[in-house]
């Protein structure tokens, strides 16, 4: 998986108890539009995302917590992979996952940029493969 | 020119020491409840959390799975079989 980039009130709202990384809904949707990290709320006005239709769900694919916990002092938020297929038509075309708190009025948390915009045909699967070893993200 | 002579930086201590309490006052209790408020909020959350918890213990090998399921066929995984 590519690089995670937080938006920067992510971190001001984790500080002040916007959000639970172990309890709350969080969410990836698809995009094609870049995030800016100073970006603060999710929204298909801010972000278009592809129809709700094809096995895309409106407002993306809701995310498992796997672990969100620490080892001396290092704390990791890991995630299960998130799978998005298309089936009976095309997803997109997207470039950027976007992860947000829909537990907290859709607050951002972080992004993936996949490099270039690709549409999944029918039948075809997008995989975010987050890292089941370091976490989407670590704090200490 | 300011009093600084040690008595009067004394009743301007204890004077700014009243100003602190007296806000401290008003806001204590606000806070109590703030807190009862918001300790009550984290057990029903609590209760609902560990109810969701206990369901979804299988779905992160699930989701695991199938996206290793996703990647040995390259993405190929074909439609949603009909219902």
């Amino acid at each position: 998986m590519v690089a995670f980039a937080k938006y920067n009130s992510f971190v001001e709202e984790l500080a002040e108890k916007a959000h639970n990384l172990q309890s709350d809904t969080f969410k990836a949707a698809l995009t094609n539009t870049a995030p800016a990290a100073s970006d603060t709320t999710w929204s298909t006005g801010t972000y278009p995302a592809p129809a709700a239709a094809n096995g895309y769900t409106a407002g993306g694919n809701t995310l498992t917590v796997s672990s969100s916990g620490q080892s001396s002092g290092l704390y990791k938020w890991v995630l299960a992979d998130s799978v998005f297929t298309a089936s009976g038509g095309q997803i997109g075309p997207f470039r950027y996952l976007i992860i947000y708190n829909s537990t907290a009025s859709n607050k951002l948390v972080g992004s993936y940029d996949r490099g270039s915009s690709v549409t999944l045909e029918d039948g075809d699967t997008f995989t975010a493969d987050f890292d089941a070893t370091n976490g989407v993200l670590q704090l200490q | 020119m300011p009093d600084l002579s040690p008595e009067a930086m004394r009743a301007e201590f204890w004077s700014l020491d009243a100003q602190i309490k007296a806000i401290h006052a008003q806001t204590d209790p606000l806070r109590e409840a703030r807190d009862e408020q918001s300790r009550a909020a984290d057990a029903a959350l609590k209760i609902l959390n560990d109810e969701i918890n206990e369901i979804e213990a299988p779905l992160y090998e699930l989701k695991q799975q199938q996206a290793r399921i996703s990647r040995f066929l390259e993405g190929k995984t074909g439609p949603a079989p009909a219902e």
